[in-house]
């Protein structure tokens, strides 16, 4: 069986210590980080992911899995990082509150250091206050927030008027993403980016640095 | 580890928690504890010798076991916020699972079961969990030691461990189930919405038809409703909320009406299937009052999947019906065989009854026989097909049963009014004639 079917099958199985070390031996094969990453890991989430989704696996088979995907992307972080470069910009980033989903975040997170963003993780079930302060004492450029659930989804709209309250809207620019979320959603809250996934959440991040640093 | 505590000290009944969690443990092997507001334990089984002295050993090693009544503690909001019961891992990356004690609506305490593992200890990464809990380097042969001895339960298991717990500690409590129970439809409901927005979102992309409002999926609600299949309906109802929260962002005013568009719908369907007039009419009346009580959309999401089921629940009235069984098999086997060639005495023989008996029993309870009924869901869902402008007629009609094409277009004309082709034409947007009996 091919390595990344391996990872694959391991995470699914939980087995942490399998994903850690195949995702060693995948990188010492030379398979590049990003490939890794989603014929691996992502893969193999997706398939629990569909699962779950169909009552075939529960809650406990989703937390070993989850906890094998973050193993395993430990050992993928220092390789998605760009070198010794210095930090563009920095981000603040969050899941919402009531809201406890943060595979998701944990890959926005790797792929914006990836990109040589500095990113504050504020974690999960975030109340808005803790977005707005974070943001005002590290100066960050940017405030990302994320929900899966629609129920959560209001919140991201208090972060936007929050940050408006706070005299700070104008300086920093507000991205969103998430499963329910989308560019309409965006747009009637007031906030500035959406986007799809983690890949593309960094590359927007990245050139808002990049813009407001000219 | 006992405490004397009175009633009134802790706020529920503490002897009937201890005695639930002393047989829960017995019969399931694993520890149980109860746990005050504060993460304190207040009693706690051992039955779990392995899993006693592991703690043991973690708490003798860093100190204190405050990192553990957090975790504790943590996992029990988590369980009172999400539906009554939460699996976690504890810092030692152990597996627990809780559940709250409610009285009047609030948190006293809650149970909780565990430690277990669910994978084997030899995968187990006890160098990870050992540096992030700072524990130093002589002690890791001994916790590696006692992590051996932790009992490894399947996955599965423990979500099945984790739902009878849950059932303990409602028994404890002063709650109904029916309340979690609504709570777990109304998480689910949200759930199936945002998997949905999510497959518009990467199946459609620029698709415009994707995006915009479904209304063929409106037409298939009405037509699902008429006919009384409650699931299939609240199926399609979550797509087209799916679409209307993608549609309008979120919009409440927006979405409030759509909600009340549904609702005349939904009632004309449930008219269309047989309910009775006088009560659709009635329930309307409350509904369209009931709206402005609501402020989010997933309130309104849920109060019409109650709405829908109601107005579908009158299209058969199952309660009224003194042949129940008969009468439900009966239309379950339609349901699933309208495409075959199934005659009266095809059903009659699904439920044991003589072709004659069956049927005086069918008109008795349906008022209206049973050919009538095949024909009107043979016809409800060639429409559907009819959309589909790649199906010839001659299929469309076989596909829903009939042999004789000129016999399908016949019957269609009798209940619809237009002839199949003519429909096609029309897209579906012709009024409907009333239905021949």
């Amino acid at each position: 069986m091919n390595i990344l079917m391996e990872i694959s099958t391991n995470l699914q199985q939980g087995k942490a210590k399998n994903v850690k070390e195949l995702v060693q031996k995948a990188i010492d094969e030379g398979l590049d980080a990003k490939t890794i990453l989603e014929e691996g890991l992502l893969h193999g989430m997706g398939i629990i992911g569909e699962k779950f989704k169909n009552n075939e696996v529960y809650v406990p088979d989703v937390l070993i899995a989850a906890r094998a995907m973050n193993a395993g992307s430990e050992v993928l972080k220092p390789l998605l990082a760009s070198s010794g470069v210095k930090a563009t910009g920095k981000v603040v980033l969050g899941t919402v509150k009531g809201d406890l989903h943060d595979i998701g975040k944990n890959l926005v997170r790797m792929m914006m250091e990836g990109k040589g963003l500095e990113v504050i993780d504020i974690g999960i079930d975030v109340p808005v206050e803790k977005f707005i302060n974070t943001a005002k004492e590290t100066g960050a450029q940017i405030i990302a927030c994320s929900a899966l659930l629609t129920t959560t989804m209001g919140e991201m709209k208090n972060v936007v008027e929050a940050a408006k309250a706070a005299g700070i809207r104008d300086s920093v620019t507000i991205m969103v993403g998430g499963a329910p979320v989308n560019e309409n959603f965006c747009k009637s809250i007031g906030a500035d980016i959406y986007t799809p996934d983690a890949a593309s959440a960094a590359d927007a991040a990245a050139e808002v640095c990049k813009n407001k640093k000219q | 580890m006992n405490s004397a505590k009175e009633k009134d000290d802790i706020g529920f009944n503490f002897e009937r928690a201890k005695k639930c969690v002393d047989d829960y443990s017995n019969s399931v092997g694993v520890r149980c504890i109860i746990i005050d507001t504060h993460g304190q334990t207040l009693y706690e089984t051992c039955i779990d010798n392995g899993a006693c002295k592991f703690c043991q050993k973690v708490k003798s090693v860093l100190g204190s076991n405050q990192s553990c009544l957090n975790a504790h503690l943590y996992g029990s909001y988590q369980a009172e916020r999400f539906g009554g019961k939460y699996v976690f891992f504890c810092p030692m990356g152990l597996v627990h699972w809780v559940s709250p004690i409610m009285v009047n609506g609030i948190a006293k305490g809650a149970v909780l079961a565990g430690p277990v593992q669910m994978i084997e200890p030899e995968d187990f990464l006890i160098e990870d969990l050992i540096r992030k809990n700072g524990i130093i380097e002589v002690h890791i042969d001994e916790i590696n030691y006692y992590i051996k001895n932790i009992q490894v339960i399947k996955p599965e298991k423990v979500n099945s461990l984790s739902e009878l717990l849950f059932v303990v500690a409602v028994y404890i409590s002063d709650i109904r189930p029916s309340e979690y129970l609504e709570e777990r439809e109304y998480h689910e409901q949200q759930s199936d919405i945002s998997e949905y927005i999510h497959y518009i979102k990467t199946m459609g992309g620029d698709d415009s038809s994707l995006s915009s409002y479904p209304l063929e999926k409106e037409k298939e609600l009405l037509s699902l409703i008429s006919l009384g299949d409650k699931a299939g309906s609240q199926k399609v109802l979550n797509e087209i909320f799916g679409h209307i929260f993608f549609s309008t962002g979120g919009n409440f005013d927006v979405i409030k009406a759509r909600v009340l568009e549904l609702i005349v719908l939904l009632s004309r369907a449930a008219l269309e299937g047989g309910a009775d007039v006088e009560q659709i009419f009635g329930l309307n009346y409350k509904y369209l009052s009931e709206i402005h009580d609501f402020k989010t959309v997933e309130e309104l999401a849920f109060w019409l999947s109650k709405i829908m089921a109601r107005f579908t629940d009158c299209v058969f009235n199952l309660t009224d019906v003194k042949h129940v069984d008969v009468i439900y098999r009966a239309i379950n086997f339609v349901k699933q065989n309208y495409m075959k060639k199934i005659t009266l005495e095809d059903v009659a023989n699904h439920v044991y009854l003589s072709p004659s008996y069956f049927s005086k029993i069918f008109k008795e309870e349906m008022k209206f026989n049973f050919n009538t009924y095949l024909n009107h869901v043979r016809i409800e869902m060639s429409k559907k097909l009819l959309l589909d402008d790649s199906i010839d007629l001659v299929d469309v009609s076989n596909l829903v049963g009939y042999e004789d094409q000129s016999y399908f277009s016949k019957v269609f004309k009798k209940m619809t009014g237009v002839s199949p082709g003519k429909y096609r034409e029309a897209r579906g947007q012709i009024k409907m004639a009333a239905k021949s009996t």
